[in-house]
């Protein structure tokens, strides 16, 4: 099933949530910082819109003093995400039958 | 969207899979690195000081490598991978025993193994690992031409110690 979902659409939220997909463990804040490329500030934000959507579950854990953040999809998450991505690759699908049948 | 947008998303969740399964390898492999690295720096370094407990300290070293990796997450998914390593390992001391290799010989064998090793890893697992092979081998290289009478101490400082910190390094985002 493909659709789009505007929430995932945008770059760094694809990117979170494609690095999400790739395995069933948890990430933590650092990891995914690395991989999207954001600020700290910036994937905060990010992970609470995606969290808000339902599509991800943020776990604090105390380590010591400190506290390390770990993230995992949500079923409707994961879901969501290939959704999206079959929204892709139908675009470029249908785009490349479409010059196919040009003459 | 148009076809442009949709491709550069899907390259983009392409670069952001392989990245992701890279840093897993690294973290998954850097405790198992730093305790082989402690392995090395505790056996060349015996080698290098007390001969005679050299064989005591490898023998409780090496058991002790397999303990941790047996024990630590991610557990080893496949029996063949750690039998392709024992095979491995078992190959070259035979080879050193038909040889007829001395100790110097048989350390700077370990080395090139070792370091071609994580130079395979480099290719299938992450760069990274390419780094570590280098180490590895320029410890082994220079112990051998340039101070050949403290190749133990490069192989446990140089080798031991590189694959301790590179160990530490690889769980590193």
């Amino acid at each position: 099933m493909k659709q789009c979902h505007d929430i995932i659409h945008q770059q760094h939220r694809l990117r979170i949530m494609a690095a999400l997909d790739n395995d069933p463990e948890p990430l933590d804040f650092a990891t995914l910082k690395t991989i999207s490329g954001a600020t700290d500030g910036n994937l905060g934000a990010h992970l609470q819109t995606l969290e808000k959507a339902g599509f991800i579950s943020v776990i604090k854990e105390a380590v010591g003093r400190r506290s390390r953040t770990w993230v995992s999809l949500t079923v409707s998450g994961r879901q969501a995400f290939r959704e999206h991505v079959a929204f892709l690759e139908d675009i470029i699908q249908t785009s490349q039958k479409a010059r196919e049948i040009e003459p | 969207m148009d076809k442009e947008q949709a491709l550069e998303s899907l390259n983009d969740v392409a670069r952001v899979r392989q990245r992701t399964s890279e840093l897993r390898n690294y973290r998954g492999m850097g405790s198992i690195v730093s305790a082989w690295g402690v392995v090395w720096l505790l056996g060349f370094g015996a080698q290098a000081t007390f001969p005679a407990a050299a064989p005591y300290v490898w023998a409780t070293g090496w058991l002790g490598a397999f303990a941790w990796i047996l024990t630590r997450p991610p557990k080893p998914e496949d029996f063949r991978t750690l039998a392709t390593w024992g095979v491995s390992v078992l190959f070259i001391v035979l080879v050193l025993v038909v040889a007829k290799a001395n100790q110097t010989a048989a350390a700077m064998i370990f080395g090139l193994a070792l370091s071609a090793a994580y130079a395979i890893l480099g290719i299938w697992l992450g760069k990274r690992f390419f780094l570590l092979a280098a180490f590895v081998l320029v410890s082994a290289g220079l112990g051998w031409w340039l101070v050949p009478q403290w190749l133990f101490h490069a192989l446990a400082l140089g080798g031991g110690g590189a694959l301790f910190l590179g160990g530490l390094w690889l769980r590193r985002p």
